[in-house]
């Protein structure tokens, strides 16, 4: 027997299709269509992915959910032992502080020849960098600084070159960055 | 039929307090409260990913990564959000990219040749007869294997799952216009595909 609640929810059922009806409203479609196997079938034909909406859930055995749960501790322990017997991550620096220790190093060095017999550093004109293939410069945080007042870095390859003459007698300072090599 | 509503709400909320509880507990540490959890929830969990993957035993293995997946992240799961919400998100996106993988592709590929075969040797499904739950099941995964995973995730909640196109989208993690775009071009793909394999489920009116 048709009702005023099965004209209703058939005339929904474009709507309900399309996604413009209210969630109050596709309560009410499918709160009837669960229940009205005449309206269901109606609204099948007019539609067949309606058939989907009132598919039961798939039954679920409780050995399949014990197998589920059996499986999950078995993985959790699993992941347990392997985090207990895992060796330390081996301390490795950044990056960043591995450029940065690879800068300081190479600059310590080049002082430390610079700073030979006096006047034993090449007069070039302060401000000019040494000759280098450039291919657009890396900055680096804190190195850079210490080189752009007086030459500005010039990279090479994977390489940086900074070079620094202060003039006035001072020795000039050239220090080279790899940016590949890892300490 | 308020009293009905009344009755199936205040079993939700009392569910819902339950599911915080062992959440909760779960989150310092017990073992036990998260295998109640785990228990609580694989039905749910594995009739969503059993709709998406299309079978059973890789819906299990999607229900296995699904809970450890949620033990190893409990610590990050907001307790003011809804916990199915959170796992419903964790089964779904897991399924999608269970259904993505290349393994799943390979089975994909064996079931639709099975079902070639099997449409060659009965026409007996081209008919209008009541379709059983377990035929559901079947003729689902028979005419959604041309959606996009995202398509017949959101189709599988929406329709089958019944959640609202907000929740949908949360669990997606896209907008609700995204998710009324994938629903309608999964129906429609899925009226094309019926249309083509099941002629007889169509009015005649809608055959052409």
């Amino acid at each position: 027997m048709t009702t005023a609640l099965c004209e209703r929810t058939r005339a929904a059922l474009p709507e309900y299709l399309a996604e413009t009806l209210g969630e109050s409203g596709r309560r009410e479609v499918r709160g009837h269509l669960a229940v009205c196997a005449a309206c269901r079938a109606e609204a099948a034909s007019a539609d067949p992915t309606l058939l989907f909406a009132f598919s039961n859930p798939p039954e679920v055995s409780s050995a399949e959910v014990a197998s589920v749960v059996e499986s999950v501790r078995a993985g959790i322990a699993l992941r347990e032992a392997e985090r207990r017997i895992a060796p330390p991550a081996p301390r490795r620096a950044s990056g960043r502080a591995a450029r940065a220790a690879a800068a300081a190093a190479v600059l310590l060095l080049t002082l430390a020849i610079s700073s030979g017999p006096p006047g034993s550093a090449p007069p070039a004109p302060a401000g000019k960098s040494v000759e280098a293939a450039s291919a657009g410069p890396t900055a680096l945080p804190g190195v850079a600084a210490v080189a752009s007042p007086e030459g500005a870095p010039k990279a090479s390859g994977g390489a940086t070159v900074y070079d620094w003459n202060p003039g006035a007698g001072e020795p000039r300072v050239v220090w080279i960055v790899d940016g590949s090599l890892d300490i | 039929m308020e009293l009905v509503y009344s009755e199936s709400r205040r079993r939700q909320e009392t569910a819902q307090a339950a599911d915080r509880e062992l959440v909760a507990e779960a989150r310092g540490g017990d073992l036990l409260a998260f295998e109640a959890l785990v228990a609580r929830k694989t039905p749910a969990v594995l009739a969503v990913a059993r709709r998406v993957v299309g079978n059973p035993e890789d819906a299990r293995d999607v229900a296995q990564m699904v809970f450890l997946r949620v033990w190893e992240q409990l610590d990050r799961y907001d307790p003011t959000w809804s916990f199915n919400t959170w796992l419903y998100r964790i089964a779904t996106n897991l399924s999608i990219d269970f259904l993505r993988s290349s393994r799943s592709r390979e089975r994909a590929h064996g079931a639709t040749l099975h079902l070639v075969r099997q449409r060659e040797e009965s026409t007996s499904l081209e008919t209008t007869r009541a379709v059983e739950d377990g035929e559901l099941e079947r003729l689902f995964e028979r005419v959604s294997h041309r959606l996009s995973a995202k398509q017949k995730a959101a189709f599988v909640l929406r329709e089958m799952e019944d959640r609202d196109t907000r929740e949908i989208a949360e669990i997606l993690k896209c907008g609700e216009s995204t998710v009324r775009n994938h629903l309608f071009n999964a129906r429609r793909i899925l009226r094309r595909e019926i249309a083509r394999l099941y002629p007889g489920l169509l009015r005649p009116e809608t055959k052409s």
